[in-house]
């Protein structure tokens, strides 16, 4: 069993976790004379306060009080036994750096380093400076509806100065890594197989050391589409969090940013196609409902804060990932769950905040959450080929989002299309013609012009297709090629490159040297995400 | 799909790819809110991703097409498109090239090429290109036969055949039952199961009766001046699913008195069905000639011409017989009988003579009857003495008819 973390008046009881290690505040003279960072900036000094290694008796959240930095990993970090190469210390420089740079990342009012500095050494427990920290934003983001379980426990955890309060480990979040970094760049092993090494030499991609080592440094790598190495940023932070490769399974707390960290590496093993290594690190977090997700388990690090630290779209992700895995029926039952609690949650909220002035901005909030989860639905029941149902969700995305009635009009009609049911496809195009008419002149003129000539690259392509089918091999081929040649940067998408591919096959037996000259073409130009097999050099 | 390799350099490369129809490119969205670490990332990312749909980003299903990467299942009754393209991989121009295609299939040998006629050259890095189409009719293995010849700039003769091997298995599982009502018509039920592996649209089945008959097809409804399809919301047959077509038969004036006497088996129809899979690729199938057993009616016969669907409670109705001196040689002197059953009374007089029945001719009769008891009835107790051979005929069960409180009123 492990002990709440806020459970800080320590070690009478019969503990069976290590007592929380205090330990004196840094010197000053830690700033003044060694440099670790010659640039620091004032805040820089403030902020390494907050990010160090250390609690205070009298106010063990010291280090925890603005969200937006890794500090408050600091509390219960105690429990995983420091060595020589703690990763905690080494990254509480890099930390300091975070600290700067983060600060614009939330857009919640943080509260000033002063008053920071005298939560720290008043040696009172007034959480008021924390308090200040907690916006209407949050409270309307983080609202959920914790299950009868979990809620039972909070509610233990609040009322805990009467009792202690022993959560049983099954209860508990424990993530870790589950594999230590993704191999590479496919990119540049391909390039080593038959452009040689000196080819292969000259392709540079930012790697996870080749940029900081914080949430900046990861969205330009997620940006530039780098996302391997993105990845694996995302997981030295975690590291450095505590909950590294290894550590699955050993006690941990969590914070706003670790859990965003966690979101971000899964959602980009998504995108690489990665759904196994994303499953078995969602493992850990089961059904997003333990109680150690959520604010009210850290009354001494959020006080008076409320609701789930897990980002929505992690729920969403963590729900569609099981139909990449192959169990869609998983994915529509975990989608219904968060459709119910998003439908109560609004209820709630529209009864209580009605006449307020953030009435409008958190019936956006949840209509918007609401359409995100029935556009997931529709997707899963097209990938289920319950193409009635999937259609009829597919109408209900529309009432949510009737912004974006054309294209939706537009892809039931390909649904249609590929059953085989021409008329109903028909009607369908007809009808997205009808309701581009009927919207407002230009951006009705907008709207057509995009699904008559939809961005070039796709219609471009889909002609080259067709010139095919009419035994036009050598046409079709220039005029993809010219596609390709005329804005690389954007145009070498692996479904073009796969048609292109497949036309040099049929084209000649020398098919291999064009096929080498797109891997030249991609090595400059595509991040580490970019998949190899579009190029068939396999 | 290659047979055998070619085992000598030559200038000329023969290159085939089977022409199925291209599929959607699909996406996997992956997107977040503002207040998230990734902030606009995740959606600039998907914006930016040429693959999506402007505007709905999170839609899976793409508009680009993507070209088929490997031969696929080809069905009985669907068209084998093909693309052939012989290409000059050599730095010389090539002469009098000629290209044959053929389709080797277990029972014949058919010529596929558009034209016939040789290409007088083809320069280094040129192709001849072809597309053959062909309705496959055959189930099993079927050979295309590629043939090109060609002469070099050397003047020597050059030959080569390629050979693509491919199955053409069974699309649709049809089972056929008839039904045989009171009257002269017959029901068709064909049930028809899609075994191939992915969804199907029937565009049309339809029952081409032999000459004897005339046939209304039953699935479909007049609604709101549209017809619309029994079947509902449900438009496509998914792999193994089943749909059942009913239609019903009804035997044209001029056969209609053969039809009561006819023997043995007859011969009903054909259904001709045309399907359509994925992006409108079109199969057609015909069965073969549909029979049906005639049940005997032994020497009379005794059929309804017409009779209510639904009558009214203790109010009499009335119904028309028809009876059918069904043997070759014997004229037939009829007395009808009229038996009542619990639920059934008959009006009028039982035991009457109903004069001399020719052979192989009928005559119609028409009776009045009530029903005590609700519910769905069945009409019996008529019965037939042939005063010649004093042999009985019973007649139970003829036909059913539903029968309601007259507080509900029964449209005529």
């Amino acid at each position: 069993m492990v002990k709440s973390p806020s459970f800080s008046s320590a070690s009478e009881t019969a503990a069976r976790t290590p007592p929380q290690v205090v330990q004196p505040s840094p010197s000053l003279s830690k700033f003044f004379g060694d440099t670790i960072n010659t640039n620091s900036l004032a805040s820089d000094f403030f902020d390494s306060f907050t990010t160090s290694t250390f609690i205070s008796v009298s106010n063990p959240n010291a280090g925890a009080s603005v969200p937006e930095k890794l500090s408050s990993l600091t509390a219960p970090a105690g429990e995983t036994s420091p060595d020589s190469t703690d990763p905690s210390c080494s990254a509480g420089a890099e930390r300091s750096e975070s600290g700067v740079s983060t600060a614009s990342l939330e857009i919640l009012e943080s509260p000033k380093p002063f008053s920071q500095i005298q939560a720290v050494f008043a040696g009172s427990d007034d959480p008021f400076a924390t308090a200040l920290s907690m916006s209407e934003m949050d409270r309307r983001n983080d609202a959920w509806l914790p299950s009868e379980g979990t809620r039972d426990i909070l509610t233990a955890v609040a009322t805990q100065q009467y009792s202690t309060v022993f959560v049983d480990k099954e209860n508990l979040t424990m993530p870790g890594l589950r594999f230590d970094n993704i191999q590479g760049d496919a990119v540049k092993d391909l390039m080593l197989r038959f452009l040689g090494e000196k080819a292969a030499a000259k392709r540079q991609v930012l790697n996870a050391s080749s940029v900081e080592q914080s949430f900046v440094g990861l969205k330009q790598l997620i940006s530039c589409r780098n996302w391997r190495a993105a990845v694996d940023l995302c997981g030295r932070l975690l590291a450095a969090h505590g909950q590294g490769y290894g550590k699955s399974g050993l006690p941990t707390s969590h914070t706003t940013d670790s859990l965003q960290l966690w979101f971000v590496r899964l959602a980009l093993l998504v995108k690489l196609g990665l759904f196994q290594n994303a499953e078995m690190e969602f493992e850990s977090f089961g059904n997003l409902d333990q109680p150690d997700l959520y604010y009210e388990y850290y009354p001494h690090v959020y006080p008076g804060r409320r609701g789930s630290m897990v980002p929505f779209s992690m729920r969403i992700l963590h729900a569609e990932l099981q139909q990449y895995l192959g169990n869609p029926q998983e994915s529509l039952d975990r989608l219904h769950r968060v459709k119910t609690v998003c439908s109560k949650v609004r209820a709630a909220t529209h009864s209580s905040l009605t006449g307020c002035p953030c009435f409008a901005a958190s019936v956006q909030l949840w209509r918007s959450r609401l359409g995100r989860v029935t556009y997931s639905m529709a997707n899963c029941l097209l990938l289920m080929k319950d193409y009635v149902l999937a259609v009829e969700a597919y109408h209900a995305v529309i009432r949510c989002c009737p912004e974006q009635e054309p294209q939706l009009l537009s892809g039931i009609g390909r649904i249609s299309l590929q059953i085989g049911d021409i008329k109903t496809a028909e009607k369908y195009f007809q009808e997205v013609e009808k309701v581009t008419q009927k919207l407002d002149g230009p951006q009705g003129k907008i709207m057509v012009l995009m699904n008559r000539k939809c961005p070039s690259l796709c219609a471009n392509n889909n002609a080259a297709v067709c010139l095919l089918y009419l035994g036009k091999l050598k046409d079709s081929l220039r005029q993809l090629e010219a596609l390709v040649q005329r804005d690389p940067g954007h145009y070498l998408h692996e479904s073009v490159l796969f048609n292109l591919t497949t036309m040099y096959e049929l084209e000649s037996s020398r098919s291999m040297q064009k096929k080498q000259c797109l891997l030249e073409a991609v090595a400059s130009r595509e991040g580490d995400s970019f998949n190899t097999q579009c190029l068939k050099l396999a | 799909m290659e047979v055998n390799p070619p085992k000598q350099e030559h200038l000329l490369a023969l290159k085939v790819m089977r022409l199925t129809k291209p599929t959607l490119f699909t996406n996997i969205p992956v997107t977040c809110e503002e207040k998230d670490l990734p902030g606009d990332l995740f959606n600039q990312l998907m914006r930016d991703d040429p693959s999506t749909v402007n505007g709905a980003e999170i839609l899976m299903l793409g508009e680009m097409l993507t070209l088929p990467q490997n031969f696929g299942n080809i069905f009985l009754g669907e068209t084998f498109s093909s693309y052939i393209s012989v290409h000059n991989d050599s730095n010389q121009v090539v002469k009098d090239i000629l290209v044959k295609a053929d389709l080797q299939t277990s029972s014949q040998r058919l010529n596929l090429s558009a034209s016939n006629a040789a290409v007088a050259e083809l320069k280094p890095d040129c192709c001849i290109d072809d597309v053959i189409h062909h309705e496959v009719k055959e189930i099993g293995t079927h050979i295309l036969v590629c043939a090109v010849s060609y002469t070099t700039q050397a003047g020597e003769k050059m030959y080569f055949r390629k050979f693509f091997k491919f199955q053409v298995l069974k699309p649709l599982d049809v089972k056929t039952k008839f039904y045989n009502a009171e009257t002269d018509e017959v029901f068709l039920e064909a049930q028809i199961q899609n075994i191939t592996t992915s969804p199907m649209f029937m565009e049309k089945v339809s029952l081409e009766p032999s000459i004897m008959y005339n046939v209304t097809e039953l699935n479909s409804v007049s609604q709101a001046g549209e017809c619309v399809s029994t079947f509902g919301s449900r438009a496509y047959l998914q792999p193994m699913d089943t749909r059942q077509y009913l239609y019903c038969l009804k035997p044209k004036k001029e056969f209609a008195e053969k039809a009561g006497i006819i023997k043995g088996v007859t011969v009903i129809g054909k259904l001709d069905i045309v399907w359509k899979t994925n992006l409108g690729e079109r199969g057609r199938l015909q069965t073969s000639q549909l029979q049906r057993m005639a049940p005997g009616y032994g020497d009379v016969r005794l059929s309804l011409e017409a009779i209510p669907d639904t009558v009214n409670l203790e109010e009499p109705f009335h119904i028309t017989c028809k009876i059918t001196n069904c043997s070759s040689e014997r004229t037939m002197d009829l007395v009808l009988e009229m038996c009542n059953t619990s639920s059934i009374h008959w009006c009028g007089i039982s035991g009457r003579q109903l004069g001399k029945l020719h052979p192989s001719s009928s005559l119609c009769l028409a009776l009045t009857l009530l029903s005590s008891v609700q519910g769905l009835q069945s009409i019996s107790g008529l019965r037939l003495t042939d005063t010649f051979l004093k042999r009985t005929y019973e007649y139970d069960d003829i036909a059913q008819v539903c029968v309601v409180s007259s507080a509900i009123q029964v449209e005529s």
